[in-house]
């Protein structure tokens, strides 16, 4: 039976989507001279709106709902505001350009917000089910923005990469949650974390030599009523510990090629070039933190405990490599892009290194979350510069005559003084300068690391050093960011103009990206209160069904 | 051999036939085609799992609808020979098969390995009905209710996205 | 009469999942990209169904159901782009596509 809180706790979620239909319905008896302006305001106060139910919920006991399937509770309900804000931001700073490039489409916004829903439902789902046809709801409204500008070649190709290796990632990622299903009977996380460690617990010798096949253990009992057809021959319930830990990998792959993390970014770079600038920003962003946000779910409720290797590789390894890999390959590759949309690109693989630091340090710890604080934060933060900053780009150039290349940034800062303080604020924020959002950011994504360094036990064998390792190589590259980030500044304010830049003409716009800018610094001079709200949700997070 | 174990050899060799004939075929309508056997038998061996709705969904969903989409696309492009996109066997790409094919073993011993794969099947064990539409829509309107409105959602999704990226004239 | 292990049918999974992953890796026609994750997803199906038979629970009869709602959509999507970038590129060779390469 459902209760009052199971329908409440779908609100945020089904607002995103009732918006992206009342959108849909206003494009249908929308008149062609009318200029469609008004789709976006409908949106972002959709968006709003979004946001107000969630802070609303979030105020609830937190509590599993519909029978465990998700979570009402202030980690999912909080990055749905931070979602929500992404895409409100991203619907201000759309019209203009879209309106530019002749492709000024109501589906434009419905998308949006269908994207936005699919993110909500990511970060509040304890079933891998509902984790799964939420996240396919976002790829798949994401994989159209990708090639929504139907006249590019480039869009075109852009939305071919981002879907094969999306759908790829899809496929390793339904096999991975087959294999966990057919190791532990369930496809709910709490139920495979319970099976899992108590397996694991139940003989520490077995979980140390792990390789060997006799790793089979039954009777992982408390499995909980698996349904009317459910039997109760537990000897069926057996836990298979290097089938979990195969499924494991190909959960953490797929998660990987959806957040972009080195070394399966290819298409990213691809994706947010071709893709129209506008909605590139909260591609890159909110559509991250999501990935992240499920990520830290998935492994505090299903792997927390367990002790899973893949020969010397338990998932603290494995996405040690892949962030230590991420931060460096990120930054190293954007110094080297003229584009600038395309270096803002890499930045993003840099920047998806950096929250799986905070993961790492997850790692270290008795299933203590409160190191996931610091991502909640970082969702805030990055979402929102980002958002802002391509929507500066977007709003830098008419068709034609885009602001793609560093050149043609070149005195912008001049000609659009608002425009181009607002995009140093950004490019500072993403570099990690104080006094910006992205510093706070940084900060507490490194002191979760080095405090998970000092106090924290390892799953596992995963020596403390990593972490300290971790914080090191992720301080250097940061460093090796500034100079590109700062590059932005010297050619928006350093640089003779090569050829006239034309921004676009839209006060939304424009209001937004000075919003996000305002928002950035504020959070930059101001975190306690966003601090502490990440880490009461953080610590709210539903553990049991 | 019991009948159970013939079928199940018939089925399996004709879908990984099938799916070797997508990977070999020359012509994408050939892949096509192969993929539409290969998902029939699927739907048999489906049904030698009890798994009765699903074999019917298999053939009237996925061979049904989603294959006929593809043959669509595919008569729509009307793909010339040069169009077909043939790629030359790379250094990476034999790695990648190489890979593939570790990851293949890797996988099978895993699950090989495992106490499930041991169960045997074709027993009285099997609850009366399971698999049949009547459980399955049970609980999906119950313990699946969300993901099953958010499939609604997503199917929406798809029709939409569908439209603003192929439909030449808006 | 109990004859077939579920190992069969998992082995058999695990065939499918790597002639789809291969496929993946060695084509490079778009479409026939596609069908090689279709037969991924189906291996994933497969594995899902004789899990659910030796649990006994349809748990995951019903994340198969979810999973060809998803293949759906995806078809829908895919196609779409795949027909979009065929009337851009005239050929569905992903190699060929490189315009952002500099």
């Amino acid at each position: 039976m459902l209760t009052g809180f199971d329908i409440i706790s779908t609100l945020p979620f089904g607002l995103a989507c009732l918006f992206g239909i009342v959108v849909l319905f206003l494009e249908v008896f929308q008149r062609p001279s009318f200029s469609r302006d008004y789709i976006a305001y409908v949106t972002a106060f959709g968006c709003a709106v979004t946001a107000v139910a969630a802070t609303y919920v979030a105020k609830l006991e937190p509590q599993a709902v519909f029978g465990g399937m998700a979570a009402l509770d202030g980690y999912g309900l909080l990055l749905a505001v931070a979602f929500s804000l992404g895409a409100g931001f991203t619907a201000l700073v759309s019209p203009a350009y879209l309106r530019s490039h002749g492709v000024d489409r109501g589906e434009y916004y419905a998308l949006l917000l269908f994207a936005l829903a699919g993110m909500i439902a990511m970060a509040s789902a304890v079933d891998m089910v509902v984790f799964f046809v939420g996240l396919e709801i976002q790829s798949v409204a994401a994989y159209a923005l990708a090639a929504y500008l139907r006249g590019s070649a480039r869009s075109a190709e852009a939305g071919t990469k981002y879907f094969i290796l999306g759908a790829f990632a899809s496929a390793l990622l339904v096999y991975g949650v087959a294999l966990l299903y057919g190791a532990t009977g369930t496809t709910n996380l709490i139920g495979i974390g319970e099976a899992l460690s108590s397996v694991l617990h139940a003989d520490p010798a077995l979980a140390l030599s792990q390789g060997a096949r006799d790793g089979l253990l039954a009777g992982a009992a408390g499995l909980g009523d698996t349904g009317p057809l459910a039997l109760t021959n537990l000897n069926r319930m057996a836990v298979e510990i290097p089938m979990a830990s195969v499924a494991m990998v190909l959960v953490i792959v797929a998660f990987c090629v959806k957040i972009a993390a080195v070394p399966f970014h290819m298409w990213a770079p691809d994706a947010y070039t071709g893709g129209p600038t506008s909605a590139v920003g909260f591609m890159a962003s909110a559509i991250k933190a999501a990935g992240i946000a499920a990520l830290v779910r998935v492994l505090v409720l299903a792997f927390g405990d367990a002790e899973l290797r893949m020969g010397q590789f338990g998932w603290v390894q494995i996405l040690f490599w892949i962030a230590l890999a991420s931060m460096v390959l990120g930054n190293l590759v954007a110094l080297n892009q003229q584009n600038v949309k395309r270096m803002l690109a890499y930045s993003s693989v840099a920047h998806a290194g950096y929250l799986l630091v905070a993961v790492v340090a997850m790692g270290y710890g008795d299933g203590d979350t409160s190191r996931a604080a610091g991502t909640v934060f970082y969702a805030f933060a990055y979402t929102i510069g980002t958002v802002g900053a391509f929507g500066a780009l977007a709003y830098l150039g008419k068709r034609g005559i885009e602001a793609e290349t560093f050149d043609d940034l070149n005195g912008a800062g001049f000609k659009y003084p608002w425009l181009g303080a607002a995009l140093s604020v950004f490019m500072l924020s993403s570099a990690g300068i104080p006094p910006t959002a992205g510093f706070v950011g940084k900060f507490l994504l490194f002191k979760a690391a080095i405090d998970a360094s000092v106090t924290g036990q390892a799953i596992g064998a995963a020596s403390p050093n990593l972490l300290v390792a971790l914080v090191v190589a992720g301080i250097l590259t940061s460093v090796a960011g500034v100079y590109y980030y700062l590059r932005v500044i010297v050619h928006l304010y350093m640089r003779k103009p090569v050829r006239a830049v034309a921004a676009l003409h839209s006060p939304a716009a424009r209001l937004a990206i000075v919003v996000c800018a305002a928002a950035t610094l504020w959070f930059g001079l101001f975190p306690g209160s966003l601090t502490e709200k990440a880490e009461s949700a953080v610590a709210s997070m539903v553990r049991t069904r | 051999m019991t009948p159970e174990a013939v079928f199940f050899v018939l089925f399996a060799l004709g879908a990984v036939g099938g799916s070797a004939g997508v990977l070999l075929s020359r012509q994408p309508i050939n892949s096509a085609i192969s993929l539409v056997v290969s998902f029939f038998f699927l739907a048999g061996l489906y049904v030698l799992l009890s798994a009765h709705f699903l074999a019917v969904l298999q053939i009237l969903v996925y061979a049904g609808a989603i294959m006929v989409l593809f043959v669509f696309v595919l008569m729509l492009l009307n793909l010339r020979s040069g169009e077909l996109g043939r790629g030359k066997l790379t250094v990476t790409r034999l790695l990648g098969v190489g890979f593939a094919g570790a990851s293949c073993y890797v996988l099978a011993s895993s699950m090989l390995g495992s106490s499930v794969a041991g169960t045997r099947l074709w027993g009285g064990s099997v609850p009366a009905q399971f698999g049949t539409v009547r459980p399955l829509g049970l609980r999906l309107m119950t313990e699946y209710v969300l993901p099953f409105e958010m499939a609604s959602v997503l199917l929406l999704v798809g029709i939409v996205g569908a439209v603003v990226v192929a439909k030449r004239r808006l | 009469m109990m004859t077939i292990p579920v190992g069969w049918y998992l082995a058999l999974s695990a065939v499918l999942f790597t002639i789809g992953a291969v496929g993946v890796l060695v084509r490079r026609n778009a479409i026939v990209l596609f069908m090689c994750v279709e037969i991924m997803l189906n291996a994933a199906n497969l594995a899902f169904v004789a899990f659910s038979r030796a649990h006994n629970d349809t748990g995951g009869h019903l994340f198969a159901f979810m999973v060809i709602a998803v293949a759906a959509a995806e078809a829908g999507i895919g196609l779409a782009i795949i027909v979009n970038v065929f009337r851009h590129n005239r050929g569905l060779e992903v190699d060929g596509l490189n315009l952002m390469r500099h």
